[in-house]
C-alpha cells in the first residue's frame, strides 16, 4: 500500500509521535481547502441534495433535547434570570478574604459559584437569542446553544449548600462541566469561521460577539476552577496559613524568562516537522529585566506567549529562509519589570506587515476566502470530534464521547499545568500547519480579560515589535477584574 | 520512530448528515480508520449543510418578477400549448424567488423568535415548499400532460399549505410581541403578508390558464380571461360573500343581516326599502380576481354584520356599487348603522392583531371567524382582517404604468385603495376601490 499523501502522514506521524499510527487517506483527493470550495455549486446533483435536506435548515435538529417546540415557553425561566446582574467580584475576595480558609469560607465560595454561573450563562444565552436566527441556526453555533443552556439548567437546579459534604459533591459536578466543555471552544470558532463564509453577520458584530463569548468563558472558567482549586486545599490542608499575598492555587509564581523559553520550544517543536530544510529555527534572545517574576496562571500566560511567538517565528522563517538555511534573525524580547506591571517587547524581523493590514490582525471575522482555509485547517485537527454528539451527563452538560475526550488529552504535547486539561494546551499543540487564523484576535481577548495591553507595530519591509502589558496580580488583586461576565 | 501499519481501506458509507453517529470501538487501528473516515465524514456533512443556505442567497438576489394586471392579461390572451410550458418554467422561478425572500426574512428574525413553535411552523412551510420548487425546477414540465401533473401536485400543494400559514404566523407574533418592536412585526408582516398575495397569485394565474387550456368550452384563443381575472358579476360576488357571512351569523347569534345592493346604474332606488331588480346585467360586471374581492367582502361584512347584530340594528347593510367603463374602474361602499368605532379602536383598525373582539369571548368569536370549510381564508378575529383586506386591494399598486401607449383605456391616477370612514354613535362606511384594464 503505497501512501498518497506522503506529507499528510508525516505531519500527522510527527504529531502523534509513537501513539497513532500513520496511515493515508481512503479517497483519491485529500482534504484541503479547494474541497470546500463548490465548482459545481447549483448543479442539478447538487438542487436534488439541497431540495432532499433543505428541512434540515428548521430550527430543531434531531439530536437535540433542548431545541424542541416546548423550548420557546420553556425559556421563561430565563428571561426572568437575564434580569439579573452579575456580582463583579477581584481576586482577592475569591481567594477567601484571607489568609485562612475556613469552612464557611469554602461553603460561601461555593455558593457564589452556584448563584453565579447561572446568571452569567442567562446572559451569552440571551446574546445567542437575540442574533439573527440565520446565524445561531449554524451546526456549530446551535451546538453552543444547546450545551449553555444544559448547563444553566442544570446549575440553576443546584440547591444551596451547607455542608462540606455537599459541597465536596458540587466540586464533582463543576468540575465534569469543566471538561465537557473543552469541545467548545472550537465549536465556537468553527461557527465564527462558518459565519465570516456565510457572510451572515457583518464583521464588527461578528468580533464583538466573539469577544463577549470567550470573555466571558474566561471568566466563569476561572470562577469555577478557582473554587476548585481552594475546596481541594481546604480538604487537604484544612485551617492552613496562606501567604500574605495568596491568590489560591490556580495561580503559580512564574519567572519570565523561563516561561519564554519553556513556551518558544513548544512553538518550535510544533513548527520543525513542517520546516524540514531549515536546520535551526530563530533562536530566542531575551534581555531586560532577566529576573522578574509574577503570580499568574500558567495556561493562560503559556497560550499568549504561544501565539505572540508563534506569529513572530513563522513570519521570520517566512522571510528569510529562502535567503538562507543556516542562521534566520533571532527574535528578541525584552522584560521590563515594574511595581505593577511586567511589559514585554517581542520583536521580529520577518519582513513586517502592511498598516492596512495591521488592524483586522485582531478581528475574527475572516473574509470568506481565508475563512475556508481556516476551517479546512479546523476540520483536520486530529481528535476533533467535529459532527454532533451531545449527550447530557448527570451533570446535565452536554458531552462528548470519552474516547474522543481520551484522544484529545492523550495528544496533547504539552505537561498539565492547569488543574483541568484546557483547550488553550490543544491548539497549541496543533501542527504547524493547521492556521486557525484565530490566534491573535483569541489571545486579545485574553489579554483584555486580565487588564493587560497588546498591540503591535510593524516596520514594513523589516519586522514586527509585539508590546504585551500584563498587571501584576498580586497588586491589583482587589480590582473587580473577574466580573467579565 | 514511525511505526507504519496496514489500515483498511475506509469506505464512506451512504451518509445522513444529521444523524448521530455511533463511534465506533476504540482499538490502534480503527482509531486511524476513525480519524480519517471521521474527517471524510464530515467534510461531506459540512458540504451539504453549507450548500443549504445558498438557494435562499441566490434566488432572494434576483430581482422581483414584476407582474401586473396587464401582464396577467397578456399571459391569457397568448395562451398556447407551448406558452403554458414557458409559462410553467417561469412560475416555478418566480415562486422560488418569492419563497427565498420570505425563508432570508424569517432567517434575520432573532433566533428566539424563530425557536417559537407556531413562527418555525411558518418558517418550515417555507422550506417545505422551497425543497418542492427547487425539485420542480429540476424537472419542468415539457408536455401538456406533464403540465396538467405540475399544476395538481406543485402548484395546488403550493397554494394549499400557503393557506394554513397565517393562523400560526398570527399566533406567533403575538407571543413574541415582547421580544421584537411593534415597527419591526408590521414591517415583517406588511411584506410578508403582501408578498404572499402576489406568489399565491402568481401561483392561481398559472392554475387557471392550464385549466383553461386542456378545456375545450373554457379556452378561448387570443382571449382576457384564460387566466385568473374573469368577468365578474359584482352583485352575484356580493350576495355570495353576504350569505357565507349570514351563515356563520346564524351559527352564532341566530340571526341574518339583509344587504341592499345599490349602484350607480339604478339611480333612485338607494331610499326605497326594496331590493332593486338586478337580473343578469352586463352593466355591473367587472374583470377582476373573484377570491381577492370574496377575502375582502367577507371581511368587511364580518365587521358590519357584528355590529349591526350586536347594537340590534335592523336595517340592512347599504352596499353601492359604482362602475365605470372609462376609465375602468370599481368603487364599492359598504354602510352599515352599527354605532361605528371607538375612537380609541380607530387609530388601530389597520394595525395587526387588533381586534375588536374582547379577550375572554373565548369560543363565539372563533366560530364567527372559522367558517367550517374556508379554511385559511378565515384570518379575521386574529386581528389581520383589515390590514390584510388593504394589502388585497393594493396589490397591483406599486405594478400599474400609467402612460403605457399600447392600451387604449386611460388609466386613472387613483390605484386599489380601502378607506374607513366611522361615525361614532351612527354607523362606518367602507369605501373600496380599484382600477382595471
Amino acid at each position: 500500500m503505497i501512501n498518497r499523501s506522503t506529507k499528510l502522514s508525516t505531519r500527522r506521524a510527527a504529531y502523534n509521535a509513537g501513539l497513532i499510527l500513520a496511515c493515508r487517506y481512503s479517497t483519491n483527493t485529500p482534504i484541503t481547502h479547494h474541497s470546500y470550495i463548490h465548482g459545481d455549486f447549483m448543479s442539478s446533483y447538487s438542487k436534488e441534495e439541497i431540495a432532499k435536506h433543505l428541512k434540515n435548515l428548521g430550527p430543531f435538529p434531531t439530536y437535540s433535547n433542548i431545541l424542541n417546540p416546548q423550548h420557546f415557553y420553556q425559556n421563561q425561566v430565563l428571561l426572568e434570570y437575564s434580569k439579573k446582574l452579575p456580582h463583579p467580584v477581584s481576586l482577592r475576595q475569591l481567594a477567601g478574604y484571607g489568609n485562612t480558609l475556613t469552612k464557611q469560607k469554602i461553603i460561601n465560595s461555593a455558593n457564589f459559584v452556584r448563584i453565579e454561573i447561572p446568571i452569567r450563562l442567562a446572559m451569552r444565552i440571551r446574546d445567542l437569542q437575540t442574533l439573527p436566527f440565520g446565524v445561531v441556526n449554524n451546526f456549530h453555533l446551535a451546538q453552543i446553544y444547546e450545551s449553555y443552556y444544559h448547563s444553566f439548567n442544570a446549575f440553576r437546579k443546584i440547591s444551596k449548600i451547607e455542608t462540606i459534604e455537599q459541597n465536596n459533591r458540587f466540586c464533582e459536578t463543576v468540575s465534569k462541566l469543566l471538561d465537557d466543555h473543552v469541545f467548545n471552544l472550537s465549536h465556537l470558532m468553527m461557527g465564527a469561521l462558518e459565519v465570516s463564509i456565510a457572510q451572515s453577520l457583518p464583521q464588527e458584530d461578528l468580533d464583538k460577539f466573539m469577544s463577549v463569548m470567550l470573555r466571558s468563558r474566561i471568566s466563569r472558567r476561572v470562577i469555577a476552577e478557582e473554587h476548585l482549586s481552594l475546596s481541594e486545599n481546604y480538604n487537604k490542608n484544612p485551617y492552613d496559613k496562606k501567604p500574605p499575598h495568596y491568590l489560591g492555587e490556580i495561580f503559580n509564581q512564574c519567572n519570565a524568562v523561563d516561561h519564554f523559553n519553556i513556551v518558544a520550544n513548544m512553538v518550535k517543536s510544533s513548527m520543525a516537522p513542517s520546516f524540514p530544510e531549515i536546520e535551526r529555527l530563530p533562536d530566542l534572545e531575551i534581555d531586560g529585566d532577566l529576573d522578574a517574576t509574577f503570580q499568574f496562571m500558567v495556561p493562560h500566560l503559556h497560550y499568549m506567549l504561544h501565539e505572540i511567538l508563534r506569529n513572530s517565528f513563522e513570519a521570520t522563517i517566512k522571510t528569510h529562509s529562502k535567503k538562507t538555511s543556516k542562521i534566520l534573525p533571532p527574535v528578541k524580547v525584552t522584560i521590563v519589570n515594574s511595581d505593577k506591571h511586567v511589559l514585554f517587547r517581542i520583536s521580529d524581523q520577518g519582513g513586517g506587515i502592511a498598516h492596512d493590514k495591521l488592524k483586522k490582525i485582531w478581528s475574527f471575522g475572516k473574509s470568506p476566502d481565508q475563512a475556508r482555509k481556516s476551517l479546512a485547517n479546523f476540520h483536520t485537527i486530529p481528535g476533533l470530534q467535529l459532527y454532533s454528539n451531545l449527550k447530557v451527563t448527570a451533570a446535565g452538560s452536554s458531552i462528548v464521547t470519552t474516547e474522543a475526550t481520551d484522544a484529545l488529552h492523550a495528544s496533547s504535547l504539552s505537561e498539565q499545568t492547569g488543574r483541568k486539561k484546557s483547550t488553550l494546551e490543544h491548539f497549541m499543540a496543533r501542527p504547524y500547519e493547521l492556521f486557525l487564523g484565530m490566534g491573535l484576535p483569541m489571545c486579545h481577548v485574553y489579554v483584555d480579560y486580565w487588564n493587560g495591553e497588546l498591540s503591535m507595530n510593524s516596520l514594513e519591509g523589516y519586522g514586527c515589535d509585539t508590546s504585551l502589558t500584563l498587571s501584576k496580580l498580586g497588586y491589583h488583586s482587589t480590582q473587580t477584574q473577574l466580573d467579565r461576565a | 520512530m514511525i511505526t507504519r501499519a496496514r489500515c483498511v481501506t475506509w469506505r464512506i458509507p451512504a451518509i445522513n448528515p444529521f444523524r448521530t453517529y455511533v463511534q465506533s470501538q476504540s482499538h490502534p487501528i480503527s482509531v486511524c480508520e476513525d480519524e480519517v473516515g471521521q474527517q471524510e465524514r464530515f467534510l461531506e456533512e459540512y458540504k451539504i449543510r453549507s450548500l443549504l443556505e445558498r438557494p435562499i442567497v441566490q434566488y432572494s438576489q434576483k430581482p422581483l418578477p414584476k407582474f401586473s394586471l396587464k401582464q396577467l392579461y397578456r399571459q391569457s390572451e397568448k395562451l398556447t400549448s407551448n406558452t403554458i410550458l414557458k409559462n410553467a418554467y417561469d412560475t416555478v422561478e418566480h415562486l422560488l424567488i418569492y419563497n427565498a425572500r420570505r425563508l432570508k426574512e424569517f432567517r434575520k428574525l432573532p433566533y428566539l423568535v424563530v425557536l417559537n413553535p407556531s413562527i418555525s411552523e411558518s418558517y418550515d412551510t417555507y422550506l417545505h415548499t422551497m425543497s418542492s420548487l427547487l425539485r420542480a425546477s429540476l424537472y419542468p414540465p415539457h408536455t401538456l400532460k406533464e403540465n396538467e401533473e405540475f399544476a395538481e401536485q406543485v402548484l395546488t400543494e403550493f397554494i394549499d399549505v400557503h393557506a394554513d400559514t397565517l393562523p400560526s404566523l398570527s399566533k406567533g407574533f403575538s407571543e413574541v410581541s415582547n421580544l421584537l418592536t411593534h415597527q419591526q412585526i408590521k414591517e415583517f408582516l406588511d411584506d410578508h403578508l403582501r408578498e404572499r398575495i402576489s406568489m399565491r397569485l402568481i401561483a392561481h394565474q398559472h392554475l387557471e390558464l392550464t385549466k383553461s387550456i386542456n378545456n375545450p368550452d373554457r379556452y378561448v384563443p387570443g382571449g382576457k380571461y384564460n387566466g385568473v381575472i374573469k368577468m365578474l358579476n359584482i352583485p352575484d360576488v356580493i350576495k355570495k360573500n353576504a350569505d357565507i357571512v349570514n351563515d356563520i351569523t346564524m351559527l352564532k347569534y341566530d340571526q341574518a343581516v339583509k344587504v341592499q345592493i345599490d349602484s350607480n346604474q339604478y339611480q333612485g332606488n338607494y331610499w326605497s326599502q326594496s331590493e332593486p331588480t338586478l337580473e343578469i346585467n352586463q352593466e355591473l360586471t367587472f374583470p377582476y380576481i373573484e377570491y381577492h374581492l370574496d377575502y375582502i367582502l367577507m371581511e368587511l361584512f364580518k365587521n358590519s354584520f357584528r355590529a349591526h347584530i350586536e347594537n340590534k340594528v335592523d336595517q340592512p347593510v347599504q352596499v353601492t356599487i359604482s362602475i365605470s367603463r372609462n376609465p375602468l374602474f370599481l368603487e364599492l361602499r359598504i354602510r352599515d348603522r352599527g354605532k361605528g368605532i371607538p375612537t380609541k379602536a380607530y387609530k388601530h383598525i389597520f394595525d395587526y392583531s387588533y381586534t375588536t373582539y374582547e379577550s375572554g369571548e373565548g369560543e363565539a368569536n372563533k366560530t364567527l371567524n372559522v367558517p367550517p370549510g374556508l379554511g385559511g381564508n378565515t384570518v379575521a378575529g386574529m386581528g389581520y382582517g383589515l390590514p390584510l383586506s388593504k394589502q388585497y386591494i393594493e396589490i397591483f399598486n406599486d405594478t400599474l404604468v400609467p402612460n403605457d401607449d399600447d392600451w387604449e383605456v386611460e388609466i386613472p391616477p387613483t390605484k386599489g385603495s380601502l378607506t374607513v370612514q366611522t361615525y361614532n354613535g351612527w354607523g362606518t362606511d367602507v369605501y373600496l376601490k380599484t382600477v382595471g384594464y
